[in-house]
This record gives structure tokens, sequence and C-alpha cells, in this order.
């Protein structure tokens, strides 16, 4: 069954002698697979499409499994969209393997471990590709990566003994590890602002992308660098194949042990790729940004086939919601309650409505003086413009905690990834910009990643004619390197 | 003038009642939705899921007690009228007693449609029709749809408000005063309020003013493809 064949049927047409020859070959490809146990071969072939997609339950909306189908499939609708981005984050968060990029380990669940080291960040990152362009970049499947040189000395080992690195990993061995070190240079947001935590240390950015979109680059390089490229999309009957998909993922350097945060290791340097260090990095957004929907089905906007899924961390800052209701009391991440104070309430924060609560600030608080949402105070009080929070939806901050829980009523499971919620979708339907709540003049808006802007929509930001930025199917990739020669190349298996 | 219909296109009927019934369910019952929704892509290659989707969800989802429905157990009865006589073969109370639930054939044609690669443009059109002709047109006289064909709509209600015309859909369909009274406003400001009157169920909006102008126009310029193409779009974005 794990042989695959391949018919190739030529037809060789020869008019002058009116005759069809028919030549049928059968190749048998092995892979070299058969030496190797059935699980590993399965693996091998699945991550052909990164992560398998067809799944074990079919029937019902959001069950945890490893697995996710290539595209959202024949009904382009609300319902196919938010399951498709609620199985794409189970899947895409589903462990890894220790040692292999992209491998997901079939062996384990989700929810049975406290944290785990998600696929994806074993992914290779734009900066991985720009760095190596234009000679011909690494296999997607190499588990070397690129680091900034300023962090060379952290990994290098002296005279025989520990690298800092194997000595930060030794001396935080509860925190999950895979085959690469996460790198964490970015810091601006797309409105070139930065986000400063309570702890004051700035949100770091990343972009990671899976092996149909690398493909797609390495592919198409002179048209991506002419903002020609386009990426493929997930098919739907038509030999399944995935779509490309990205990942931005904003990481915050996490100084108290806090351990209802997916966390990581990273090297984290500054803006200009200095100051290296090592830190405990905690997840506290990320953007799938999907090429799923598929071209041969009803209703398609062949100018946009991606679907834009959001997710953050629950106890980043408080929603709209939760402060009209007073339930701002918590340790969060990017809120301090005191900024509600009546001072702010009556003189500087444009509360006009409850509702317009934060819109209103950035833009028309003039005075500069709200606290909140405002990126020039010294450390960011930000509020969530979460476009659903309310407990009749699947788009509201319990519905991920609710997979979790189980069966047996005992409680939840104690996995970090119920701590995260899908704060919303956006997709192309018809002509119409269509999202979870279904306001055609759609905002989705992260708070950790497009927290200044309150009229954020993903779809009309990168489809905007105003921004003249080159992108390429509607994407901003550019070249964030800073200089491609301060980067090393780096193995953390050579570590290992 | 139009042919008077006969029971046997009563009950073609009331399988249009019935899908509006079902499509009730999945706005309301959250659970429905996400069954039925994560089976159309994989009922091709897994031919059961085929007999699943019609026999664990649409047909039993369809069912309505007739006396939901004073529209539709009127027809009944007016129909079933003996050919010697005026009465009918059926009481109200045998009627009221009564539930309509979809046939095997008007079932069996929403699961292929729903596992078509153009499922969004067959659906659409079948439920749009559906509403058509439970809401829109003279229930006494047969009504030819077969020529509208589905046409790709601009500024659809947003996700609460399709949501509210589903579920309105059927509330008109079912209330002889309702449904007389969107049939015979043409006046669209005075469509535009009852309409927005409409209670949709508790946990829901009401139409909004937006929306129901737009439904206003779309009832009073009784354009049959813009009507079935709009609401059945508006249908299908929610609930498939």
């Amino acid at each position: 069954m794990l042989l695959p064949i391949i018919f190739i049927v030529i037809e060789l047409r020869m008019t002058q002698m009116k005759k069809v020859l028919t030549i049928v070959c059968s190749v048998f490809l092995s892979f070299n697979l058969l030496a190797k146990s059935n699980t590993e071969q399965e693996q091998e072939l699945a991550i052909v499409e990164q992560v398998p997609a067809a799944c074990d339950y079919i029937i019902g909306q959001m069950r945890i499994q490893a697995c996710f189908p290539t595209s959202i499939g024949n009904n382009l609708t609300l319902p196919s969209v938010q399951r498709s981005a609620y199985q794409q984050f189970y899947a895409l968060n589903w462990p890894g393997t220790d040692n292999k990029v992209g491998f997901v380990d079939l062996n384990t669940e989700l929810y049975e471990s406290n944290d785990s080291f998600p696929v994806w960040q074993s992914w290779p990152t734009l900066q991985d590709f720009y760095v190596s362009e234009p000679s011909e970049p690494a296999q997607w499947f190499n588990p070397s990566s690129n680091i900034p040189k300023s962090c060379s000395a952290l990994v290098t080992k002296n005279d025989g003994a520990k690298s800092a690195l194997e000595q930060f990993i030794d001396a935080n061995g509860d925190i999950p590890f895979g085959p690469k070190v996460q790198v964490l240079t970015l810091e601006k947001t797309a409105m070139n602002k930065v986000i400063k935590g309570q702890n004051g240390h700035r949100v770091k950015y990343q972009i990671y992308m899976n092996n149909i979109a690398y493909k797609n680059f390495v592919q198409q390089r002179a048209k991506f660098a002419k903002g020609e490229g386009e990426f493929s999309t997930g098919t739907y009957k038509i030999s399944a194949k995935r779509g490309a998909i990205f990942i931005k993922a904003a990481w915050q350097v996490l100084k108290q042990k806090n351990t209802n945060i997916h966390r990581s290791i990273a090297l984290v340097t500054d803006g200009g790729l200095n100051n290296c260090s090592l830190e405990v990095v905690g997840l506290v957004g990320m953007h799938i940004v999907h090429k799923s929907i598929p071209e041969n089905i009803s209703f398609v906007n062949k100018t946009n086939l991606w679907t834009w899924s959001t997710y953050q961390f629950n106890d980043n800052a408080p929603s709209i919601k939760q402060v009209n209701d007073n339930k701002t009391q918590g340790d969060w991440l990017f809120f301090n309650e005191g900024v509600l104070t009546e001072q702010n309430y009556k003189e500087h924060c444009a509360f006009n409505s409850e509702q317009d609560l934060l819109l209103q600030n950035y833009y028309k608080d003039k005075s500069g003086k709200c606290p909140i949402n405002n990126p020039t105070t010294a450390v960011s009080n930000l509020v969530s413009n979460d476009l659903n929070d309310n407990e009749y939806t699947y788009v509201n901050r319990d519905a991920v905690a609710d997979y979790f829980r189980k069966t047996d009523g005992e409680g939840s499971y104690p996995s970090v990834w119920k701590n995260y919620a899908l704060s919303g979708v956006q997709w192309m339907q018809g002509y119409d910009i269509a999202d979870n709540l279904g306001d055609k003049h759609s905002r989705l808006a992260n708070v950790v990643l497009e927290p200044f802007i309150p009229e954020s929509s993903c779809i009309n930001c990168h489809s905007s004619k105003k921004n003249k930025a080159i992108r390429n199917d509607l994407l901003f990739l550019v070249n964030n390197t800073v200089s491609k020669q301060d980067w090393v190349s780096f193995n953390m298996m050579e570590t290992k | 003038m139009e042919k008077s219909i006969n029971l046997t296109e009563a009950f073609n009927i009331r399988d249009q009642y019935c899908c509006l019934q079902l499509l009730t369910g999945m706005v309301t019952e959250g659970n429905l939705k996400d069954s039925t929704s994560s089976i159309y892509e994989y009922m091709e290659e897994i031919p059961d899921l085929q007999k699943i989707l019609l026999n664990m969800f649409y047909i039993p989802n369809s069912v309505m007690n007739y006396s939901e429905s004073e529209v539709l157990s009127q027809l009944i009865i007016d129909t079933a009228k003996s050919s010697t006589t005026t009465a009918s073969y059926l009481t109200a109370e045998q009627v009221a007693g009564s539930k309509a639930i979809m046939s095997d054939a008007y079932a069996r044609a929403l699961v292929v449609a729903s596992g078509d690669v153009k499922a969004g443009e067959i659906v659409s059109t079948v439920i749009g029709k559906a509403a058509y002709r439970c809401v829109v047109s003279d229930l006494t006289t047969e009504c030819d749809l077969s020529g509208v064909e589905f046409a790709l709509q601009r500024g659809l209600p947003d996700t609460n408000q399709s949501d509210s015309v589903t579920l309105a859909m059927l509330k008109i369909a079912n209330n002889q005063k309702l449904r007389g009274a969107v049939q015979t406003t043409k006046d669209v400001p005075a469509l535009t309020t009852l309409l927005q009157g409409i209670d949709v169920g508790a946990g829901f909006d009401s139409i909004n003013a937006e929306t129901a102008q737009q439904l206003a126009e779309l009832f009073t310029a009784g354009d049959k493809e813009k009507l079935v193409n709009y609401i059945g779009q508006t249908m299908y974005q929610v609930t498939w």
C-alpha cells in the first residue's frame, strides 16, 4: 500500500500514419522505505503534505487530531473555513519529532503533555530563505538554519565544554526543544511600531513557511523578485495537494516562571541583529495564512485563495468585552488594569461608547495621553479587539479550551494549547470579504500583531492599492535579513 | 391562468418546507451544522457518508410538526380533496397530529448536490428555490422555477444577518398572516419595517434595516432569479 505506483500513460499521436501508440509504463517507487518501520514510512510519506491530510475522525467540527485536509473542501462557507482554522491549529501545533524537520509525532497526542515543540517551529523561516538566496537554498528538510553572527559565541563550544546554548537548554529542561533553536530578530509590527510587554521586553516576530511555499519560492525566484510570484493552492478532487502555508508568530521574552503558555528557547537580538542573548520566550500570537481554497469550487475569487486565521494567547490582554464586563483582573502580559482610572476614562481616552472604546484611541486620541493601545508608552497596555468574543460562537476565548476537557468530566488536560483562542478568520467569498462575524468591511486584528490599527483587516491591507510595497500573491515577503553577511549557518542537531 | 396544484405537488412543496426546517436546524443547532458540513468533502470517496448524511442528519432534522405550519397544513388539506366532492380526505386535527418529513428523493438529491465540486452553485440554488416557493409564490398554483439559474450575488448580508434571514424564511412560510403581508406589501419602507419586526428566535438578531431593505426591494421587484440567488446564497453561506 505504501509503495506508490505511478502509471505514466504516454500517447504518441502520429497523425500522418493515423496511428495512436499508447505506451503504459509502470514505475514502482520505493523511496528507500523498505527497511523502515511502518510508522516511519507513514511519516515520511505524510511529510510530503506536511501533516497527514486524511483524518481518522471526519464527522464533527474541531476534534483534536494530527491531520488537516489539503483544502477547505468543496463548500466555501463559514462552517468550512472555521472548521479548517481549528483543524490546522491543532495539526500544526502537533508535537514534532525531536530530530527531524517537519515530522509530526504520530505516536503522541497534542493534549498529553503540558507543552510540546510544534512541528511548524522546525520549518525554515523567511530569513533562512533570504540568507541562502540566490545560491542554491538549503533543502526544506535540512536541519541547518541561520543565526545572526552576534549569536555565534552562544552556540560555540569552548574547549570541549558545553556551549552557552547547551547549558541553557540543560537549565531549562522543562521547555520543549526540537531540531532548531528559534531565532528572533524582528520587532516591528505591520505599522512599523513596537510592542513592549509589561516586563519591558519587546515582542519579536518570525515567519515560517511550509515546504510548498518554500518550493514555490525556490522555483519562481525571478518572478518573486518582481512581485509576480504565485503560491500553490490546496486542491479538491485533483490529486489532493496541499497549498502554501505561512505562519507569522509573535514571541515574548518571559522573565517569570509562566508555564501556561507555549514556551521555547530562542536566540534573541535587537532589530539590528546585535546584542544576542538566550531567552525563554512564549508564543503570544500567530497568524496562519494558508492557501487552502481550491480553484475549482463555487464562489472562489481567484485573486485571493488564502484563508487568513489568527490566534492569540488568552492572557495577553483583556478583550473589549472583558473590559466592559469589569473582568480585567489577571496577570496579563500586555495589560495592567491600573490604567483603567477614572481620569483616563474621563480625560484622556476616547470612550464615547462601550463598543467604540478602543477603536477610538489610537486615531482619535490626539492628546496621546491615553495609555491604552498607545504605541508610544514605555510599556504596552493593550486591549484586544476580539471580533466575536461571545459565548454563542465558535470564536471565543473558551472555544479551544472546550476541546481539551476530559471526556469523563474530570477537568481538562494540562496542555498549554488550551490557553489559546482563534481570534477570527477572513477569506474572499465571491466578490466580498467574509469573516467569522460576517462583516463585509471586516476588521480582524491580533492584539500582539496589529494592536494599533483599529480598522485592521488582513485582506484589506494585503490587497490595498494604496500600499506600494511589493507583494507576491498578496503577501508582503520582503527580505528581512538586514544584511545577509551578518548571518552564519547553524545546525542544532550537531549540538545535540 | 396558472394551473392548480394537486396532492403530489403539495407534497413536493412539503419537501421544500422541510428543507427550510433543516436549514433552521443548521442555524440553531451548531452540532448539526458541524456534522453535516464536515462530511461533504469526503462523500465521493466514502459512499457510506452519503447514507449517514441522509439518514442521520438530513431526514431526521427536516421533520416538522404540521401543527407548526398553518400554511402547509391548509395546503395539504386543500389538495387532499375528493375528486367527486368538495370535502377533504383529511381533517385539520389529523393533519395537525402528523409530521412533515422530507421525502427520500428530495433528501438524496440534496446529499448528491452537497458533495458536488460545484456544491455552492447547486445547493444555494436548490435552497433558494425552496425559500422562494414557500415564502413568495402562490402555493395553490404551479410555479415553474426550472429556468432559474445560478448567478453570483454581491453584497450579501453578514453572518449574523444571514442566520436571521435563514430563520425568517421558515417563520414567514409558516405564518399565513405574515406570509400574506410579505406578498402583498408593495411599499418598500413598509415591507422593510415588517421584515425587521419578525421575531426570528431567541438568541438571534432581528433582521436589521439594511438587510430588510434589500429583501424588501427584492420581494417587491419580484425578480425570481434575483430572489432565488440572493436568498439562496445568503442561507448557504452560513449553513453548508
